[in-house]
């Protein structure tokens, strides 16, 4: 019973959440999760850190250029034109991943749920001044 | 016949390549990337197998998922870098068995590069009989290490209070570099070796190795990207000269000159006092005999902006040739005035001997993001051919002074599509023609050097585009056969589109790689966003090429793709009924010349592959696999009677590693 009453309580979580994900938000709301900003991480360390540095997509740099647009901008923008010498070879859940990475790295709080390579769910979640 | 004759008696006086070695990350002190091995050849190719894979894990707090060093073979031995600090490695080059390591002790100011991941390798002397292995690391240290222990030379070199440090076999560099200049002069504190530079100064790195001419190791240096700089002070990348045996400092060259110097006056206002960069990153070569270096430098100070500079501005953006005991400038020539185009020379001059209309030429040229190879006497400076002061457009950025011309080479012709119009723009189909129209409706297209526009400029349009964005660039060196005076250039199609704001809007004062004091009035806020449509090109191909030119005559001889059209293009649904031919890939090829072969891997965007191109006709004669996708650079040796290529390849699961390939025993 325990058990099952736990499932029930999770899935209610889990689908509250989607349905605040599907909802008009921002950044502000815990769009991804810490393990999955890591794996961005990763991601970044690995393939984008030989041409870039974090300061290209934190601070002003990043206010300037995001604040009034969606994740889905966001996204797409990477998905679209990066890696510079091999765009879009990267999965959809690695740029997720990615962004998810720059989100936090620009000190948006993390939340339950991750940000998913979705562009209609991206198109909800508009990027806002941090005003932590 | 009689000229190849002539021809392969010069070559045999260029140093580095003979009895099987590579001593010089460009293969020989003329950076030629050049082996005259021949156990390999178009007929057995093939057959060439993976002997071993060494891979670059764990040198560094992170693995770097790339490393752009080509390694040298000498005496036996591999050597090249690995990882954040730039640690060096020595390699058995039979087994890929890692058989010393140099880790440079941990200091904060390693933590203030921007260029740590960058290292292209080291370089190599003998000093009483003994090898030397030389590397300048990050933190801006230069490093005398025994070429068989690695460990520190003694008696060279300073000590260095730092703690950890080795009491020998180092010298920092940046005491000898600041110690004139009028910032650090008049700077109220004491140096601190830890630290570096006080960041209201400046800061300075590097990324290639030294190199060593004549009994000297010059350095070179690196700075931060001009594109993420967002103030104008910085401290210039003089070049510096040390005694090989001694690490004695013996000369200085002022990147930006002094009052008394020569090109003083191309500096209009007091910015030469306080503004820096001018950095030689990419790899110096040289010409022993007549004791020359041949230094390419970048910009000043903030890509994309110089309306707090202004000028042309020398030795910014030119290609410097100094003697190699004094310092002293030989000749130079500015391949940019003023140029705020990002348009470094991005790779290291290439020195040939050629017969141009019957006369032996001793000549270097150096090969540039614009796409053009420029092409001089080595021991003058005289192009071979006409360079032209063209005029060109001017900028509209408020405060923004353009030089009102720039050279333009009459020959060798472009090689890299420059500048960017309507009949540029892809035409697989109609529709994509259409929407690529539509896209460029919304930026300031033009020819070369076409100056960038800041956001909110009154024409409305989001930005400037500027083609190329970097023809040749370090991602794929020049090289060249010194034997028929061929070079080979790796080229890659492209457009930039900054966008410009100003400086206060993204300044990060608290980020510890924010050097200088005055904020610019304008800075680059990001690389831009200017692309195709459906994620395709925008302009037609091919993309990327080898274009092979003939040196005695100028002319091109031929060019081919690199590689073949990448799976998304050539799957993309737009193109579901349209045949295309071969587009190459979006990223430069990388290339080494043999006695034999053009031996050519696909770059970052390519696929897993080792390639042999017929010299003369550029046709593909021969494919091999690779562990991961070929980049930055590859070079060749022989060790126990068999011939290597050591490609440098990184991969989604491998990070910058050295893939060595030879026959199969007995072939």
């Amino acid at each position: 019973m325990y058990k099952v009453v736990s499932m029930v309580v999770g899935s209610l979580v889990w689908f509250g959440c989607s349905v605040v994900m599907f909802a008009q938000g921002s950044v502000m709301d815990g769009v991804f999760t810490s393990a999955q900003a890591s794996q961005g991480q990763r991601t970044f360390e690995a393939v984008c850190a030989s041409c870039h540095d974090t300061s290209e997509f934190s601070g002003g740099r990043f206010q300037f250029t995001w604040v009034g647009q969606t994740t889905a901008a966001l996204y797409e923008t990477i998905a679209t034109l990066m890696p510079e010498g091999d765009p879009g070879s990267l999965s959809s859940e690695e740029y997720a991943a990615v962004v998810a990475y720059l989100l936090r790295l620009n000190d948006y709080p993390p939340g339950l749920a991750p940000l998913p390579a979705d562009e209609m769910v991206l198109q909800t979640v508009q990027i806002v001044a941090n005003e932590q | 016949m009689v000229v190849l004759f002539l021809v392969s008696s010069a070559h045999a006086q260029t140093q580095g390549t003979e009895n099987g070695e590579w001593r010089y990350i460009g293969g020989d002190v003329w950076h030629t990337r050049y082996s005259p091995l021949d156990q390999v050849t178009a007929d057995n190719f093939e057959d060439l197998e993976i002997g071993w894979v060494w891979r670059g894990d764990n040198y560094g707090s992170t693995t770097l998922g790339v490393s752009r060093s080509t390694p040298i073979y000498v005496d036996g031995l591999l050597y090249t870098v690995a990882g954040e600090r730039r640690t060096v490695i020595a390699i058995d080059p039979a087994t890929g068995e890692t058989v010393w390591t140099y880790r440079e002790p941990h200091t904060t100011r390693v933590n203030r590069g921007m260029r740590n991941g960058y290292g292209k390798g080291v370089a190599y002397a003998e000093v009483d009989g003994r090898g030397v292995i030389y590397v300048i690391t990050p933190a801006f240290f230069l490093h005398a290490l025994d070429a068989k222990t690695g460990r520190p030379l003694e008696d060279w070199g300073q000590s260095i209070q730092l703690p950890d440090f080795p009491e020998t076999g180092v010298v920092d560099l940046l005491p000898d570099l600041i110690s004139d200049w009028g910032p650090w002069q008049s700077w109220d504190g004491v140096y601190d070796a830890d630290f570096g530079i006080p960041r209201e100064l400046g800061h300075i790195t590097s990324s290639s190795p030294p190199i060593v001419v004549n009994g000297v190791v010059v350095v070179g240096n690196s700075a931060e990207q001009g594109y993420n700089q967002t103030r104008v002070e910085n401290v210039p990348g003089d070049i510096m000269g040390y005694d090989a045996r001694t690490g004695e400092h013996l000369w200085k060259f002022h990147v930006i000159p002094r009052p008394g110097e020569f090109g003083h006056d191309t500096w209009e206002t007091d910015a030469w006092e306080w503004t820096g960069d001018v950095s030689s990153w990419a790899p110096i070569s040289a010409d022993p005999e007549r004791g020359l270096v041949f230094v390419p430098t970048n910009p000043p100070t903030i890509d994309f902006y110089g309306g707090f500079r202004p000028g042309d501005g020398l030795f910014g953006t030119s290609v410097i040739a100094l003697d190699v005991q004094t310092g002293e400038r030989a000749w130079h020539f500015q391949t940019v005035h003023h140029d705020i185009w990002n348009f470094d020379n991005p790779t290291a001059p290439v020195v040939m001997n050629v017969t141009v209309d019957g006369r032996p030429r001793e000549i270097v040229v150096q090969t540039t993001k614009q796409g053009w190879a420029f092409t001089f006497d080595r021991e003058t400076g005289e192009p071979i051919w006409p360079i032209e002061e063209r005029t060109v457009p001017q900028s509209e950025v408020p405060g923004e002074q353009l030089s009102p011309t720039q050279p333009f080479p009459t020959k060798p012709a472009a090689f890299e599509m420059q500048g960017l119009t309507e009949d540029d723009l892809i035409d697989f189909t109609r529709e994509l023609r259409t929407e690529a129209l539509q896209i460029v409706e919304s930026y300031r297209l033009g020819p070369i050097f076409n100056p960038p526009i800041q956001r909110g400029h009154s024409s409305g349009l989001r930005s400037f585009v500027s083609c190329p964005s970097g023809a040749s660039n370090i991602f794929g060196p020049t090289s060249a056969d010194p034997e028929t005076g061929i070079l080979y250039v790796s080229t890659l199609r492209g457009c930039r589109s900054e966008n410009i704001v100003p400086g206060a809007a993204i300044d990060a004062p608290e980020d510890i790689k924010t050097t200088g004091r005055t904020i610019a009035d304008f800075a680059v806020l990001n690389r831009g966003d200017f692309r195709g449509p459906q994620g395709l090109p925008i302009f037609k191909p091919p993309y990327s090429r080898i274009v092979a030119i003939d040196m005695n005559t100028g002319e091109h001889l031929w060019e081919t793709p690199n590689g073949d059209t990448p799976d998304r293009i050539q799957n993309h649904p737009a193109l579901e009924q349209v045949a295309i031919a071969n587009t190459g890939r979006t990223s430069h090829p990388i290339t080494m010349v043999t006695k034999t072969l053009v031996i050519t891997a696909e770059g970052t965007g390519g696929t897993p592959r080792l390639h042999a191109v017929d010299k003369q006709s550029g046709e593909r004669v021969g494919t091999v696999s690779l562990p991961a996708s070929g980049q930055y650079g590859m070079m060749g040796y022989q060790h126990d009677n068999q011939q290597y290529i050591v490609v440098q390849v990184a991969g989604r699961n491998m990070p910058g590693s050295l893939a060595a390939l030879r026959l199969p025993k007995g072939n």
